[in-house]
């Protein structure tokens, strides 16, 4: 039974991406269409830079990312005697499976240097739009794996569990919007909503590190990282330390730039493993002279 | 269990509920609709399910599996897997044809920052440009 329940369920999951893809496409003619109407140019640099990283995210991953990805949580699991059977039944618990590995996994690339380095190129967008969503970085795979193998060893399939944790959390591509203000309070205590994803991209004090869930806010809620959009604290959206630069290579090597620097610097191995694996910003730095194309928000952040 | 009664007819009876819901966020005069009544059947609640029904349904049309056309949905659907499978389907049709082609528009404009409004009112024109191609395009090209 279980074999063909999976590849029913990863046939289904394509369907829904399919279907989701058509509406991502209408968000983008939306978004060029409305900045025209509003007097704006259609597509600025940032957007440029946003639609040049795409083919990081669902191409690369389609070709071989995500075959690599179960790959690795195959072995995983075939290393433990545990199953979860996926049946009708467990698909709830499959679901929330999901929604906790794309929490974790999210979590880990915010608040480890060696994977913001890699994430921060999705946050260092300034505006807050649907093109954001296209904004894809080259290593999620490898924090993925990481942070996804013991659900793995937990005995949960690693297709039914790639393809919800990856697929359901993409709800959130139709958060990236200032163009939908406030829901209901329940809605936005419960889901990801344009506001609660909006406070996660901001660099805000207040905000920072916050809002880490896929579809959910459950997982925030459980583990004290939930945030509701202030009225008085407008969100500032990028990342403390920002890159203004015309060249998307310069985007993508950003932070890993900042981090060999710091790893090199280090005095010893300790230092050198926090500065890996440590807080962005709360880790050793190396001095350097101000960078003229980089923005630095850290000291209103540690403030 | 009564004769004759089809306990699948659960599926479409449940799915009025989303459709009413679509209707009233399709509807320019929903702020004014505060009733418990209107909250009990149409209320935001009964969208939660179209988070997986609108992608799924846009999906489906892409296969080839339903039709934009919810009468020949229903029949293809209904032929396999019975009737109330088939009106489920019919329905899940028309839901996620109005959020292909107005309810986003409303939305938007509904929930639209202070002093906005105005200047987004030309997407609902592009929703049913943008709708209506795809619509077509699915009609045509599966026909």
């Amino acid at each position: 039974m279980e074999e063909p329940f999976v590849g029913e369920l990863v046939k289904a999951i394509q369907i829904f991406g399919f279907g989701g893809g058509i509406l991502l496409l209408f968000c983008l003619i939306a978004e060029s269409f409305l900045r025209w109407r509003e007097g704006e140019r259609p597509f600025s640099r940032e957007m440029a830079h946003n639609y040049l990283l795409f083919p990081l995210g669902p191409l690369m991953e389609g070709i071989f990312a995500n075959a690599l990805l179960i790959a690795g949580l195959t072995l995983a699991w075939q290393l433990t005697p545990l199953r979860i059977p996926v049946t009708w039944w467990t698909l709830p618990v499959y679901f929330l499976a999901g929604e906790l590995a794309f929490y974790v996994f999210h979590r880990a690339g915010h608040e480890m240097r060696i994977f913001w380095a890699d994430h921060s190129i999705h946050h260092s967008a300034e505006h807050y739009d649907f093109t954001v969503n296209l904004r894809h970085t080259p290593f999620a795979t490898v924090y993925r794996m990481m942070t996804w193998m013991p659900l793995a060893l937990l005995g949960f399939h690693p297709v039914a569990l790639v393809v919800m944790a990856i697929n359901i959390p993409a709800f959130q591509t139709f958060c990236h919007t200032q163009r939908i203000g406030r829901l209901s309070p329940w809605f936005e205590w419960l889901f990801v909503t344009p506001s609660n994803h909006a406070v996660h991209h901001a660099c805000n004090p207040l905000y920072i590190d916050r809002n880490y869930g896929g579809l959910l806010m459950i997982w925030d809620h459980a583990f004290g990282t939930y945030q509701r959009l202030e009225e008085h604290e407008p969100p500032v959206f990028g990342i403390t330390r920002q890159p203004r630069t015309g060249n998307p290579f310069v985007v993508l090597a950003h932070e890993f730039r900042y981090l060999g620097r710091d790893l090199r610097g280090a005095p010893t191995w300790g230092t050198k493993l926090h500065v890996l694996f440590g807080k962005p910003g709360k880790t050793y730095q190396a001095d350097h002279a101000p960078d003229p194309r980089v923005v630095d928000r850290s000291s209103n952040v540690a403030a | 269990m009564v004769a004759g009664f089809d306990p699948l007819l659960v599926l479409p009876a449940a799915m009025l509920f989303p459709l009413a819901a679509t209707l009233r966020q399709s509807w320019p005069g929903a702020k004014a609709c505060t009733g418990v009544v209107s909250a009990l059947i149409a209320g935001p609640f009964w969208l939660l399910p179209l988070i997986f029904i609108v992608p799924m349904s846009l999906g489906l049309m892409l296969d080839g599996t339903i039709s934009p056309l919810p009468q020949v949905t229903y029949a293809r659907l209904a032929q396999g897997h019975g009737n109330a499978v088939g009106l489920f389907a019919a329905l899940a049709v028309i839901v996620a044809e109005f959020w292909l082609l107005l309810t986003p528009a409303m939305v938007m404009l509904r929930h639209a920052p202070p002093g906005k409004a105005a200047e987004l009112k030309a997407v609902i024109p592009l929703n049913i440009a943008l709708g209506g191609a795809f619509l077509a395009a699915v009609f045509y090209l599966g026909r």
